[in-house]
């Protein structure tokens, strides 16, 4: 009779169990904020965006928006992208690094969902921020391999991961960066895009080697992100860089392309 | 916030089923004088914030009004990532407790304090950055609200068996629920179940 009583109600209690859990797979459970599961509608959006970016005609001149360092500041974020839909003249915008603040699962789903209502196509790099946790690993099942190119109109894009410290403090992959550099006569100009510029933290400015790299390789314009403040303008020699200020700053910054020569205006919204 | 009620609803119709399943009268004293450092249960958690599933004990303390459970969690069979481990020290306050026939039912609050292991989880910071460069990231808080239903056994070593639920954050994704207007307050929570064996 116990044994009866035992198995009735224990069974009853681990079904209550099962149609508790079975239930629940489709709902909000946090298995851990390191947790490497990424929706996917948000998965390899880099390549996703790449697919999105057509040429219309061969006119060699193009806008495009640079924003960074949007960490939690989701309010002044989506204000961003709100401002950036008004336009028309924009192709697409690139996002600086530090999408995130602690590179937990729900700042890169909440980064992910601002940047999924951009009207037009987006590209991102790295951030030492996104480095935290298990940030690498949700960063690249996001938006894919953290160094990649692309061409636009004549325009190269080198996208560069070039975080040191949260590598553990070792080099990035500055061999990939030298030789995607080299301009080979196919483009009218080579923009690399990495988060910090050589002349903040984790670099040791004009002699460091992101800078020989950068000189040596007659790079016209450097697009970076890290210090949370505007900077236009030579450093050291020949490059030009463009460091955009955090978003909580309430600017974004337009850079028109033109055979080869380029613009840069700084616009608040 | 829909899913979140719809799911209650569900565990509480659970709960309820096996209530009419059961004609355990007797409920079970602990006559043992027990040693201090003996759990008074073991618990498998599902989600939560500590792993996909946790194991961990639990001391009954405070005239078993509080409960303080030492959990082990890990993702790794989730997310396919090794290096997902957590520890969780986590307290859980029974606000009251209902004797309804042979089952208690008890709405619980509590904060568990969770100890990440990642590639890149620190408590302090490497040398090579400079002092407070990052706050800490190993160890996060994490609030909760929930209910918990107990039912007596009647063996020698197992006496009793609970089913809980929880509805938790952590202190990262509050403080943003609480500073911006885009992460809405019902963004943030998320939900775990688990079982308790009593000994």
């Amino acid at each position: 009779m116990i044994r009866r009583d035992f198995i009735k109600t224990n069974g009853l209690v681990c079904l209550s169990a099962i149609l508790g859990v079975f239930p629940g797979c489709s709902l909000p459970y946090e298995y851990s904020p390191y947790d490497n599961e990424v929706k996917n509608k948000f998965r390899d959006l880099t390549a996703k965006n790449l697919d999105k970016i057509k040429i219309v005609n061969n006119n060699k001149t193009f806008k495009f928006a640079f924003i960074t360092d949007t960490h939690t500041f989701y309010d002044e974020f989506n204000n961003a992208v709100t401002a950036l839909n008004k336009r028309d003249d924009i192709d697409f915008v690139i996002h600086g690094g530090d999408l995130t603040l602690s590179a937990l699962h729900k700042e890169f789903t909440w980064c992910n969902e601002i940047l999924e209502n951009l009207n037009v196509p987006f590209f991102t790099v790295i951030g030492n921020h996104d480095f935290l946790s298990n940030g690498e690993r949700l960063y690249q099942t996001s938006f894919g391999e953290n160094n990649y190119t692309f061409t636009y109109k004549g325009c190269k894009f080198v996208m560069f991961d070039n975080i040191v410290w949260e590598r553990k403090n070792t080099n990035p992959d500055f061999d990939w960066f030298n030789d995607n550099l080299k301009n080979d006569g196919s483009a009218d100009l080579v923009i690399p895009v990495s988060h910090i510029p050589p002349y903040a933290d984790q670099y040791d400015g004009e002699d460091s080697i992101l800078n020989q790299i950068l000189e040596n390789n007659n790079i016209k314009l450097s697009i970076h992100g890290h210090t949370h403040s505007f900077y236009h303008g030579k450093k050291y020699g020949k490059t030009d860089f463009l460091v955009g200020g955090d978003i909580a700053d309430n600017h974004y910054q337009v850079i028109t392309i033109d055979n080869g020569n380029y613009s840069i205006e700084n616009i608040a919204f | 916030m829909k899913k979140y009620i719809i799911h209650i609803l569900v565990c509480c119709c659970c709960f309820n089923l096996s209530a009419l399943g059961s004609n355990l009268n007797e409920v079970q004293t602990d006559s043992i004088k027990r040693k201090w450092y003996l759990p008074r249960d073991a618990k498998i958690q599902y989600a939560g914030n500590i792993g996909f599933l946790s194991a961990g004990i639990t001391y009954h303390l405070a005239k078993d009004w509080y409960r303080l459970s030492i959990m082990y969690g890990s993702t790794s069979i989730h997310s396919h990532v090794h290096t997902l481990n957590t520890v969780a020290f986590k307290n859980t306050f029974l606000i009251k407790q209902f004797h309804i026939g042979d089952f208690v039912v008890a709405p619980t609050a509590g904060l568990s304090i969770n100890f990440g292991s990642t590639h890149n989880t620190y408590r302090n910071l490497p040398n090579y950055f400079p002092n407070d460069y990052y706050f800490q990231n190993k160890i996060h808080f994490a609030p909760f609200v929930g209910a918990m239903v107990y039912h007596p056994l009647p063996y020698k070593i197992i006496k009793g068996i609970d089913f809980y639920t929880e509805i938790g954050t952590i202190d990262n994704y509050l403080l943003e629920g609480i500073r911006t207007e885009y992460v809405k307050f019902y963004d943030i929570w998320n939900l775990a179940l688990g079982i308790s064996i009593h000994f």
